[in-house]
C-alpha cells in the first residue's frame, strides 16, 4: 500500500514540473468516486463459497494523472481530443470477504466521442492495469464452491471501458459522470478464475492545470492509407485441466468427464503475424496469422492412469499435439502510444484435440515505446466464453509511418 | 536498429525463461521396450532389449522349460543368471537396456525367457524363445559302490508268499520237498543325492540311463557286483531282481495229513553309497556325484509247511 502512494505521489510530483509547459504537453489531473453494482456472473460473488456471503456492491475512488500532445505535434493533429496517463484506484466491496478490497494501478486513455454544446461532450475511456490486494483462496484443490475462501490469485488484470458526460466549468476544471464496466481477471493463470464484473457510476473533478490549447478538429490531410505488418511473440503461463475419464466412454452410454485441475502452471507461447490496412490515423483492419504452443494442452488422452487423479502424471505429447495455428480477422483502434487490437479467429491447424481447436478470439493492448515496437499485452478467450490465457509480449512493426 | 534487437532479444530470453520454468514435473517419458531379436539359439547367442524410458527398472525375470519354471524377483541393476542343469543364460542391466546370453540350452524343445520393464507407471512384458544349442547327453564314465558298509530300514519289513503248494489229501508217503527258484523277484530301487541344489546330479540321477547295480551275494559279503543293471531314477522304481537268494534246503512232508507248503522271501530295505562319474554336458567335464542306492532286495528264501 505504501508503494502504491509513493508512485501516485511521485506521479502528482512529475505532474506539476510539466505544468506549466505548455509547448510541449497539456496536462490532467482527475478525481473521482465510484459507486458499483456487482454482476451476479459468477458464483462465488453469488454467495456460493465458504462463507455464504453475496458481494452485491462497491464502491471506489481514483486519481489519475494524464496528458495530451501539443496541437502542433503529429499525435496532436491526429488525435486532438485524446489524453493518456495513469491512474490509482482503492475498490471497498461489499461484502469483501471473499474479495477482498484490491487497489488498482493502470494505464488509461480517452477521447471524445461527440461534443454535445460548448460545455457538455461525451468521451470515452479505457483502464488496464493491475489490481493488487485480493483474497487468494486457501484450498488447494477445492471440489465445490463452499469450500472456496478466495481467488486464484492476489493480483488480478483490470480492465475497464467506461463512457462519460465532461461538462466544462472554466478553462481549468470540469465535471465529469457517468457508467463503466470493469472486470477483473487472472487471466487464467490460477484457479479459481471466475472473473468479477462491475458496473460503476462514476462522479469526478477535473483539472487542467496551465494554459490550455484551443481545441482544433482532427487533421488528417498528411496521412496515407497504407499497410504495415505487425510481428508479435507473446508468452505466459496457465492452469489447465484434465478429464481422467478420458477414453472410457462406452458407445450408448452417457459419457461422465472426471475433471481434475492439473498441478503447477503450463507455458504459453505464440506468435502473431498481421498484415493491417491503416485506413485512417485511428482505424485499421486486417488478417492474422497466429501460431500458439501450450505446454498442457490436450493431456487427457496422454494421462498415465497408473497415477492418480490428484497427483497425475502425463506422457509428454508430441508437439504437435500442443500447438496450433489459426487465422483470424482483426481490427484496431489505433491513438498515440496505445492501440486495441481485437481479434476473431479459428483454428486451421490444430491436430492435438480439441483444446486448440475451434474459434478463439484476442483483446491485445499494443503500447508502442517506439515507432516500431511495441509491448503487448492481451488476453486469448476460446470459443466466445471459455478462458484461455494472458499474452504477454512484444512486436514490431514492419512499414510502420 | 541495434536498440531494436536488443529489446527483442530480450523478450525472447524472457519467454524462454518463462517456457523452461514451467511444468516438466507432472511429465514422464513413455516407457518403450523392444528386443533386436525375438529368439535365441544355436545361430543368435546374444539379445539387446532396448530400453527407453524415465527411472525404469526390471520387475521380474522369469524362465520356462517344460515343467520348470523359475522366477526372479526385482532386479535393482547389475547381473543376472538363470543356470539349471541344461541352460545357462546370463546378462546384465545397463542404462538404456538389458543384455541377454545364452551360453547353452541343451534339450529337446525350446524354451522361454520373459521380462517385465516398468516405470512405476507401465509394466512393459516382452518375452524371448531360446532353442537348443545341443542334446543334453550324458557320458556316464565310471559307477562304483561301496559295498562293504551299508545302512538298513529294520522298520520297513517286507515279507511275502512267493510260492505256496497245497496237498489237500495229504500225502500217500512220507517226501521231501523242495522248490524251485522262481527266476526273478520284483523289487524297488532309487537313487538319490543330498546334493539338492546341484542340477547336475539330479538330472544324472533322473536321467535313465542304466547303471551297474549291486546283488545280494549269499556269501560271507552280502553285496557283489555280478551285471545286473538298472536305469537311473530318483522315484521309486519297480525292477526284476534275477539274482536271488540261495533256495532253502527241501523239507521233509508227513504222510497222511493235508498240507500247505509255501515258500517265502524277505526282502530288506537297505541304502548302499555310491558314486557316479560322468562328463557334465553343460560345462564339458567330468563330474562325481556322490549318492545312495536305496533297494528293498530279496535276501532269504524260507520254506514254510502248515497244516490245512
Amino acid at each position: 500500500m505504501r508503494k502504491i502512494l509513493a508512485v501516485a505521489v511521485a506521479f502528482l510530483a512529475a505532474m506539476t514540473v510539466f505544468a506549466n509547459d505548455s509547448t510541449a504537453v497539456s496536462h490532467r489531473l482527475e478525481f473521482s468516486l465510484r459507486g458499483a453494482y456487482v454482476l451476479p456472473s459468477n458464483h462465488l460473488v453469488r454467495g456460493d463459497n465458504f462463507y455464504g456471503k453475496r458481494t452485491r456492491s462497491a464502491f471506489g475512488g481514483a486519481v489519475e494523472y494524464s496528458f495530451s500532445f501539443s496541437p502542433g505535434s503529429r499525435e496532436g493533429r491526429y488525435y486532438p481530443y485524446a489524453y493518456q496517463g495513469v491512474g490509482v484506484g482503492a475498490t471497498g466491496f461489499f461484502s469483501s470477504k471473499i474479495t477482498g478490497n484490491p487497489v488498482n494501478i493502470y494505464v488509461l486513455q480517452g477521447s471524445r466521442i461527440a461534443s454535445l454544446s460548448r460545455r457538455l461532450t461525451l468521451d470515452y475511456e479505457w483502464n488496464f492495469g493491475v489490481s493488487a490486494g485480493w483474497k487468494k483462496n486457501g484450498v488447494a484443490e477445492p471440489y465445490d464452491y463452499e469450500e472456496i475462501t478466495g481467488f486464484g490469485s492476489h493480483l488480478n488484470a483490470y480492465i475497464d471501458l467506461g463512457f462519460k458526460l465532461d461538462y466544462a466549468l472554466d478553462e481549468h476544471f470540469s465535471m465529469v459522470g457517468g457508467v463503466n464496466l470493469s472486470h477483473f481477471s487472472n487471466g487464467n493463470t490460477d484457479y479459481p478464475n471466475p472473473g468479477v464484473n462491475v458496473l460503476w457510476g462514476k462522479l469526478g473533478l477535473v483539472w487542467k492545470p496551465g494554459t490550455q490549447p484551443a481545441m482544433k478538429r482532427p487533421d488528417w490531410s498528411d496521412y496515407n492509407p497504407h499497410i504495415s505488418y505487425d510481428v508479435t511473440a507473446y508468452g505466459a503461463w496457465r492452469k489447465n485441466f484434465f478429464d481422467s475419464n478420458y477414453g472410457n466412454d462406452v458407445e450408448g452410454v452417457d459419457y461422465e468427464p472426471d475433471m481434475h485441475i492439473i498441478p503447477g502452471h503450463f507455458g504459453v507461447f505464440g506468435v502473431n503475424i498481421n498484415p493491417l490496412w491503416h485506413f485512417n490515423p485511428m482505424f485499421a483492419a486486417g488478417a492474422s496469422l497466429d501460431f500458439q504452443y501450450d505446454e498442457g494442452a490436450n493431456l487427457s488422452r496422454y494421462y498415465s492412469d497408473q497415477s492418480s487423479p490428484d497427483d497425475p502424471r502425463f506422457y509428454r505429447p508430441p508437439f504437435s499435439h500442443r500447438m496450433m495455428i489459426g487465422l483470424s480477422a482483426r481490427v484496431e483502434l489505433q491513438m498515440p502510444i496505445f492501440s486495441v487490437n481485437v481479434g476473431v479467429g479459428h483454428s486451421i491447424c490444430a491436430p492435438g484435440g480439441p483444446a486448440m481447436r475451434g474459434w478463439y478470439q484476442t483483446f491485445t493492448l499494443k503500447t508502442f515505446i517506439t515507432k516500431n515496437i511495441f509491448l503487448s499485452t492481451g488476453y486469448r478467450l476460446e470459443r466466445f466464453r471459455n478462458p484461455g490465457n494472458l499474452m504477454l509480449g512484444v512486436g514490431y512493426r514492419l512499414n510502420a509511418r | 536498429m541495434k536498440t531494436n534487437r536488443i529489446n527483442l532479444s530480450i523478450t525472447l530470453v524472457v519467454l524462454c525463461i518463462l517456457l523452461a520454468a514451467c511444468n516438466g514435473d507432472i511429465f514422464i517419458k513413455p516407457l518403450k521396450v523392444k528386443a533386436d531379436t525375438d529368439s535365441l539359439g544355436p545361430d543368435c547367442r546374444t539379445a539387446f532389449i532396448k530400453v527407453s524410458g524415465e527411472n525404469w527398472y526390471v520387475s521380474d525375470m522369469w524362465y520356462s522349460s517344460g515343467e520348470t519354471y523359475v522366477y526372479q524377483g526385482v532386479l535393482e541393476g547389475g547381473s543376472y543368471t538363470f543356470k539349471l542343469s541344461n541352460v545357462e543364460i546370463n546378462g546384465h542391466i545397463v542404462k538404456d537396456g538389458i543384455k541377454v546370453n545364452l551360453v547353452s540350452y541343451l534339450a529337446e524343445d525350446p524354451a522361454t525367457i520373459g521380462v517385465t520393464v516398468t516405470d512405476g507407471y507401465d509394466y512393459i512384458p516382452l518375452q524371448m524363445s531360446v532353442y537348443p544349442t545341443g542334446e543334453y547327453d550324458i557320458e556316464i564314465l565310471d559307477v562304483s559302490y561301496n559295498l562293504k558298509s551299508w545302512s538298513g530300514y529294520p522298520d520297513e519289513d517286507f515279507t511275502t508268499a512267493v510260492l505256496t503248494v497245497q496237498f489237500t489229501e495229504g500225502l500217500a508217503e512220507p517226501t521231501e520237498y523242495s522248490f524251485q527258484s522262481p527266476g526273478s523277484l520284483p523289487g524297488i530301487y532309487w537313487f538319490f543325492s543330498y546334493e539338492e541344489d546341484n542340477n547336475f546330479a539330479q538330472k544324472l540321477l533322473d536321467s535313465g540311463i542304466a547303471v551297474p547295480i549291486p546283488s545280494f551275494a549269499n556269501k560271507g559279503w552280502f553285496w557283489e557286483m555280478v551285471g545286473e543293471e538298472a536305469p537311473l531314477h530318483m522315484s521309486q522304481t519297480n525292477s526284476d531282481f534275477t539274482v536271488l537268494p540261495r533256495m532253502p534246503k527241501p523239507v521233509a512232508l508227513p504222510a497222511g495229513k493235508p498240507l500247505k507248503v509255501s515258500l517265502l522271501c524277505s526282502y530288506e530295505s537297505v541304502g548302499l553309497e555310491c558314486a557316479v562319474r560322468a562328463v557334465n554336458p553343460l560345462t564339458g567335464e567330468a563330474e562325481t556325484v556322490q549318492c545312495v542306492l536305496r533297494m528293498i532286495v530279496p535276501v532269504k528264501f524260507e520254506t514254510e509247511v502248515t497244516e490245512l
